[in-house]
């Protein structure tokens, strides 16, 4: 007790009580974010490394698993068709996916950053699909797809446009899961309109004194102060683009012949229906560094085209 | 230094703090172990959803009228997210009193290893004859090498009733009293109700890929053969029988349809198993349908106006030894998972729910049989329900296909399989041949691991 009397009544000095300050700061920080941290390395940690170490092995959850060193390994690049094909489908999802969902967000975003009536309503109303379980969201629109009997395929016919297979060809299996999960699209939506709203006013005051068309306002005001919102739900959307599953799992099942098997899915069936689970947490390490390659890649990439304002000043 | 020392104790007692908190089962289990003494509680797992949640209900508390002694907390799992639930849970070592398994896709797994309470010693002390009380395909299906894990509580084969429209064979001159018997005469049947606007199918006589999960090995055995070796070791649907069975599939559906990419919209099956197709049969989209014992029910709350017949499932009569023969590779049993506290409490919970009045009410009140042969013989059956006969009739010709570990691995080869003959992606005889050899790797696979 005397002593920590001492230092607080004796130190008086401005910079030792910055340092006791910093000090306290980081307690409370570090309290606040404890429940995180535990859950971190319960929850997140400790699987990943079980899931490193069980790819190494075979196990079937009810025997204990038995080391088999890379055998799982060499079936998946030698000796699994699903395997590629699975990777080719999550790789055609990506593709198309990431980059559909980043501009269509920007764009709603855009749209609703402009000042008109009843802008809480629009706003909560493109929302709102979130709040939706995603499994009422994927049985809903397997009805809405359904090609006989569904909603859609009705009012293409009432367009006298050709109605489309949906879910059950090959063709369109991917793409019919490609458009319904453009549904949940709300959360990187946000983002973009957070960013948008972050960008000062003075720039686009300026920018209207010298002049500047709507176009180079937006190519070289809005789109370049919006560069790290663009980073961060790139990454976002990368990530969970991977591991796309409850849409599929709902709505195909991984069909008709696998041609919507993405790759959690197959994790899925490797490990919950067919008890392989060493085979699938090797699956899921593989998926975890294809992740990590990208996101690096992206991260890496980011240096060139990431506009911070703070690095500036 | 001190200070910093100090906070990092803080810290990591915070940290302690949240990674015990975010464990409420290790808090929770110690205050359980206590309870032992008292009455027993057990809990029971089970995907009695929907309109039979009342029923379930009702069926507890007469069996804690009876047994005052345990109380039963049921817990509903859907079917969707029930295999990792099971598997955790058992991987966990900390499962269920009593679980409702399903005889095709976990049964075997389960069984083989060992994750199952042997129910013989039970079943010897209370003087039950399984061979005696349920159908043999049923009781066959929850044995694994000679001993029982299950006891039979849904019936498994009573998926397959041949439901037609009546309305529609007059409307086009056949005899409502007399369905198709045989693969032969469904072909013309279907020929006749089917509707064609150009290419385009308007209306269906009978889609054969529509009936149950696995069309492929249903027919098969309508055609007299047979999946899987005895003794689980063997794959035998790439046979004779296999051949004709797949070559008329494509046959059928090629020469009616002109192709399956032609009904792919009436096959989907993707809606929360076969919704679609049921929704096109009340609608007289589908003149003839295979549906199984529930759906009476269904029929009378959401098509109350239809006119139907039921019949046996159809057989190939170009084949001497085929008959009427309906598959049974797993209905729904239930078990009492090892490492539980209160085996016995769940013994007199399954013998209730398996084998006594509390089966009889429950199915009694659905309308579909039990799967305990002399409870059909219930005179309330046959009084509401004018298709009892053939009711009791497809299950009395249903045999059970033996359901292996590697099942699932071993059905998706099959779908695969029958969806590549079908499309013409294969000839149904290399089909085969490849399904058989995929399914057979399987199988090989998991017989090594032992």
């Amino acid at each position: 007790m005397k002593v920590i009397k001492h230092t607080e009544t004796a130190v008086i000095p401005r910079k030792s009580r910055h340092i006791s300050m910093t000090g306290k700061e980081a307690l409370w920080g570090y309290i606040f974010i404890s429940p995180w941290i535990a859950g971190l390395l319960a929850f997140s940690a400790l699987p990943i490394l079980s899931a490193i170490f069980y790819g190494l092995t075979r196990y079937d959850i009810f025997s204990p698993p038995v080391w088999i060193g890379l055998k799982n390994y060499k079936k998946m690049f030698s000796d699994d068709p699903l395997f590629w094909k699975s990777l080719y489908n999550t790789a055609y999802f990506v593709s198309i996916s990431v980059p559909l969902r980043l501009l269509i967000a920007f764009t709603l975003a855009m749209l609703l950053n402009s000042k008109i009536k009843g802008l809480a309503l629009f706003r909560s109303f493109f929302y709102l699909p979130m709040v939706v379980p995603i499994v009422a969201t994927a049985i809903l629109s397997s009805w809405i797809l359904q090609p006989r009997i569904g909603i859609l395929n009705y009012c293409l016919r009432l367009l006298k446009l050709p109605a489309i297979q949906w879910m059950v060809t090959e063709m369109w299996s991917k793409p019919a899961i490609i458009l319904v999960s453009l549904w949940r699209i709300g959360e990187t939506m946000i983002i973009f309109l957070a960013g948008l709203q972050g960008i000062p006013t003075q720039l686009y005051e300026a920018a209207d004194i010298d002049g500047a068309t709507q176009r180079s306002k937006l190519f070289r005001i809005t789109i370049p102060m919006l560069t790290p919102a663009i980073l961060f739900n790139l990454v976002i959307n990368i990530i969970h683009s991977f591991q796309v599953f409850a849409f599929a799992f709902i709505m195909t099942n991984g069909g008709p012949l696998n041609s919507s098997l993405f790759y959690v899915l197959y994790i899925y069936r490797q490990g919950f229906w067919f008890f392989h689970m060493g085979y699938a947490s090797g699956l899921a390490t593989v998926l975890f560094l294809i992740i990590l390659i990208f996101t690096i890649l992206v991260f890496r990439s980011s240096e060139s085209w990431v506009y911070y304002e703070a690095e500036k000043r | 230094m001190k200070k910093f020392s100090k906070l990092r104790i803080v810290f990591i007692a915070i940290l302690l703090l949240a990674i015990v908190s975010a464990f409420p089962a290790l808090a929770g289990g110690a205050q359980e172990a206590k309870e032992e003494v008292g009455p027993a509680t057990i809990s029971f797992w089970h995907v009695w959803g929907g309109p039979r949640i009342p029923l379930m209900e009702k069926q507890i508390a007469d069996f804690e009228a009876q047994n005052p002694n345990i109380k039963v907390e049921d817990t509903l799992i859907d079917q969707g997210g029930m295999d990792q639930k099971y598997l955790t849970a058992i991987a966990g070592g900390d499962p269920p009193d009593a679980i409702m398994v399903h005889g095709a896709r976990f049964f075997p797994a389960f069984a083989s290893k060992n994750a199952l309470v042997s129910l013989d010693e039970y079943l010897k002390k209370d003087k039950m004859k399984g061979e005696k009380i349920w159908y043999k395909a049923e009781w066959e299906t929850y044995r694994y090498k000679g001993k029982t894990y299950g006891l039979p509580l849904a019936t498994g084969g009573g998926m397959f009733l041949f439901f037609y429209d009546k309305t529609d064979f007059e409307k086009v001159g056949l005899d409502p009293r007399k369905p198709p018997s045989t693969w032969q005469e469904l072909e013309e049947y279907a020929g006749k109700l089917t509707v064609k606007k150009g290419n385009k199918v308007e209306k269906m006589g009978f889609d054969l890929i529509g009936t149950g999960n696995f069309p492929f090995k249903e027919w098969l055995f309508l055609n007299n053969g047979n999946c899987i070796s005895s003794d689980g070791k063997k794959m035998l649907f790439n046979s004779k029988e296999g051949v004709e069975t797949l070559q008329w599939m494509v046959g059928y559906t090629d020469r009616l349809y002109g192709g399956y990419d032609n009904i792919l919209g009436f096959t989907d099956k993707t809606i929360s198993s076969g919704r679609v197709q049921r929704a096109e049969w009340y609608a007289g989209n589908i003149s003839m349908h295979v549906d199984g014992v529930w759906h009476f029910l269904q029929l009378k709350s959401e098509a109350p106006d239809k006119k139907y017949g039921v019949a046996l499932m159809p057989y190939n009569s170009k084949n001497t030894k085929a008959k009427v023969r309906n598959i049974v590779e797993g209905g729904w049993c239930y078990s009492i998972p090892k490492g539980t506290k209160y085996p016995d409490a769940a013994w007199e919970w399954l013998k209730y729910t398996c084998a006594s009045e509390g089966n009889l009410n429950f199915f009694k009140s659905q309308l579909r049989p039990s799967p305990v042969k002399e409870f059909n013989e219930d005179p309330y059956f046959a009084e509401n329900n004018p298709f009892w006969s053939i009711v009791k009739e497809t299950l009395a010709k249903s045999e059970r296909s033996l359901a292996s570990p590697a099942q699932s691995e071993i059905d998706v080869a099959v779908i695969q399989m029958t969806d590549e003959a079908m499309l013409h992606k294969k000839s149904p005889e290399d089909a085969l041949k490849w399904g058989a050899e995929a399914a057979q790797k399987a199988l090989d696979e998991f017989w090594a691991a032992q």
